[in-house]
């Protein structure tokens, strides 16, 4: 699992899903989180959150008969997949401000 | 009030087909039927809506594109309509405009582009043979036929020489995007 990237859609993606959310939200969200930068596409988000349930790093919510809106949730083995993604980011970070000469 | 438009699109051609269906909802009708040839359109205030078409593995029903239509549905994307091909189908959606200008991008990754692209290219690698099969039947019996149906059986193939030709461009055409974005994905997501 370690020496695997995460796809930007899948960090974001999880990031968002500390507390439930649905499909629309999680796109908000990362919108949000980056500043507008990462506007995730229909399509992708639903190729990811599919691939993200069959390998449990998020669950879906029991229904909710009022907004009859699918929500989500990262479990517990997609939080250590997300913390180990920052341990390799911030490699990365500290890396690249290190040879490059910059700081913050 | 219900306008009505005869046209057809090849599947290899389905973002004319969108380009053309977002013109005349931009001209103020907007889709509310689909079909091979036949179109339906409604009034509506022009430029509200955006209409997207996708081409999707297995049939309207099957439980997968049901899990994904109601998925789009919860993101106000409708579904309006699903045309059938062959084991596939091309799904007709339309939603209220944002003004984004990448509202119809439903991939926004390199990985899933490849993939949907591969899905229409597979379909155009074994359109072609079958279309080019027709074109011969169609052919002979064009110059051995019967002087009555020679003139039609002649047409026919003609058409169908020319569909098949259509086909095998735009496999290769979408060969090369295809190529194209693997390239890039090997240092880009």
């Amino acid at each position: 699992m370690g020496q695997f990237a995460l796809t930007e859609a899948v960090f974001y993606i999880l990031l968002s899903l500390q507390n439930p959310l649905h499909g629309y939200g999680i796109i908000q969200n990362v919108e949000t989180l980056s500043h507008g930068r990462v506007k995730l596409a229909a399509g992708t988000l639903y190729g990811a959150i599919n691939t993200l349930l069959d390998k449990k790093w998020i669950d879906a919510l029991p229904e909710n008969p009022q907004s009859r809106k699918k929500e989500y949730v990262i479990t517990e083995a997609g939080r250590d997949v997300l913390k180990e993604e920052l341990a390799r980011l911030a490699e990365l970070v500290e890396n690249g401000r290190k040879i490059m000469g910059e700081e913050k | 009030m219900t306008k009505v438009v005869h046209k057809m699109y090849p599947v290899w051609d389905l973002d004319r087909e969108e380009v053309w269906l977002n013109n005349m909802a931009d001209e103020g009708y907007i889709l509310s039927r689909p079909g091979k040839i036949r179109y339906e359109f409604e009034k509506c205030e022009p430029g509200k809506y955006k209409v997207k078409v996708l081409f999707l593995k297995g049939m309207r029903f099957s439980e997968k594109n049901e899990e994904y239509f109601r998925f789009l549905s919860e993101m106000g994307i409708e579904l309006v309509g699903c045309v059938h091909v062959a084991g596939f189908c091309c799904a007709y959606f339309r939603f209220e405009s944002s003004g984004d200008p990448a509202e119809l991008e439903f991939h926004s990754d390199l990985d899933s582009k490849i993939s949907y692209l591969r899905r229409i290219f597979w379909y155009c690698v074994f359109a072609t043979p079958i279309l080019v099969f027709g074109a011969m039947i169609n052919t002979s019996s064009c110059l051995r036929g019967h002087s009555s149906l020679r003139f039609i059986n002649g047409l026919v193939a003609g058409w169908v020489w020319a569909l098949a030709a259509a086909c095998l461009v735009a496999i290769f055409a979408m060969g090369y995007k295809i190529l194209k974005l693997k390239k890039e994905r090997r240092i880009h997501e």
